[in-house]
């Protein structure tokens, strides 16, 4: 059996990841992947065998009783060969494990952890701070607590509610981290059109054909990691000039350039020709 | 008015990045390529491409997308925008296994630095899963830090789900130019 991997000491609050019937293999990745993603994980995690936990770990269908337990885990990750994925309802890893996901999942855990945090802290109710977005811009309906990755991992306490400023058009400033993007697959979707010039939220759903209601959550997580650009109604900056289609500027930098017929001219049916026999259609 | 029978995708990307199987994922002809045995020991793989690799999407009605991958390595540069221009969309697949991946996106950023303003553009890092460093945020600040606002998404290019995620963000930057 790998020893767990002892963790550097530092102000963060630590994390248990209880491993239970697991194989060496997954542990030691388990470890490195932790070593990788420290930076990225908010919280120290560290591994251990017995006691108290935050986060089971299972390589087996039945979780054994687990030594000096006394609270349930926020959440239990089971581990389980790829043949058995299509048929697991319940929140899994698959082996081999794989980085991202592992610190997805991980991740999600934290903001639950410290959504619970919040939320037992009477004192201070936490209102995430929303960027680029003015404190007295009026709020709207507050959205969906449904978390933005496809887990279904226990929630303990709902996030605090926030909320995107009415009529606001937004455009991503750099493309977004990718625990962001994963989970759903229309999420590098949406992001695409996000990149490509300022939209409001009905631009975006009729755009991407993704429902309204997805595309808010996905705006909302976008804010928070503070990559969105927001242009609030009344203050619509003049956009950019967009690109015309993609013609060659090769012709002036590169005398290699073939003789070649203006670029084709392209529509949205056209576009939707090349999805529809790509397989590309988007109902939701 | 011109013909839209030339419409292209182009593939290009670093030696062994995937760009003849994601032309092959896609292709609803057998992809035509131009492989041939690998001498170069650094690649770890037998084939390799010299010339262009070839597949295409037939949209009916004599219409068809054509589907372009460049020859990787480096000695084929003046090849690589001459294949790009007019082209729908660029698709620049980064092997992360490699010794130094984001060197090796930098040199497809360079290259195409003249046409990436106006293209629809994607980036596909393979290989996260073996090699999770760089990560695929790493490259996203490369672009950001070139001013450069393009899809980067981890690949496994044997998917075909994943290669048409990478194609999708490129028609929708085409949609969005409209």
């Amino acid at each position: 059996m790998i020893s767990p991997s002892s963790t550097v000491s530092s102000d963060r609050r630590e994390l248990k990841l209880l491993v239970q019937n697991l194989t060496d293999a997954d542990i030691a990745k388990a470890n490195a992947f932790l070593r990788i993603g420290c930076e990225r994980l908010k919280f120290d995690w560290k591994i251990v065998y017995s006691g108290e936990l935050d986060v089971l770990m299972l390589g087996s269908d039945d979780a054994q009783t687990v030594r000096g337990m006394v609270d349930d885990p926020v959440a239990t990750l089971r581990v389980i060969d790829a043949h058995a994925a299509r048929t697991e309802t319940s929140p899994h890893l698959v082996r081999p494990l794989e980085y991202e996901r592992f610190i997805e999942m991980l991740s999600d855990v934290e903001r639950r952890v410290a959504a619970t945090s919040a939320a037992t802290s009477a004192a201070t109710p936490a209102v995430p701070a929303v960027p680029a977005v003015p404190a007295a811009a009026p709020a709207a309906a507050p959205v969906s607590s449904k978390p933005s990755l496809n887990t279904t991992l226990p929630d303990p306490a709902p996030p605090p509610a926030v909320a995107l400023p009415p009529a606001a058009r937004f455009r991503l400033r750099r493309w977004p981290p990718l625990v962001l993007l994963q989970g759903y697959r229309y999420h590098p979707r949406l992001a695409s059109f996000l990149s490509a010039r300022h939209l409001d939220l009905d631009e975006l759903a009729r755009l991407s054909n993704v429902g309204k209601e997805e595309c808010q959550e996905f705006l909302l997580a976008l804010m928070k990691a503070e990559v969105l650009d927001v242009e609030l109604a009344g203050v619509r900056r003049p956009e950019p000039p967009t690109p015309p289609p993609p013609v060659s500027t090769a012709a002036t930098t590169s005398p290699r350039r073939p003789p070649v017929s203006s670029p084709p001219a392209i529509d949205r049916g056209l576009l939707g020709k090349i999805r529809l026999s790509l397989g590309l259609t988007w109902r939701r | 008015m011109a013909t839209l029978n030339h419409l292209k995708i182009v593939f290009t990307g670093t030696p062994g990045a995937g760009k003849t199987t994601a032309i092959g994922a896609l292709s609803d002809t057998p992809p035509v390529v131009t492989d041939v045995r690998n001498t170069d020991a650094s690649l770890g793989k037998e084939n390799t491409t010299v010339g262009l690799d070839f597949g295409q999407v037939d949209l009916g009605d004599g219409q068809f997308v054509r589907l372009f991958g460049t020859p990787g390595q480096l000695r084929f540069e003046f090849m690589w925008q001459i294949i790009a221009t007019d082209a729908l969309g660029l698709v620049i697949l980064v092997d992360n296994s490699r010794p130094n991946p984001l060197d090796d996106l930098a040199i497809y950023l360079d290259a195409y630095k003249d046409l990436l303003p106006t293209m629809s553009c994607a980036v596909g890092i393979g290989r996260t899963i073996e090699c999770p460093l760089p990560t695929v945020d790493d490259f996203c600040d490369m672009l950001a830090a070139r001013g450069l606002l393009f899809p980067v998404l981890a690949v496994d290019v044997r998917k075909r789900e994943d290669v048409l995620t990478l194609v999708d963000t490129v028609l929708v930057q085409a949609e969005m130019r409209l």
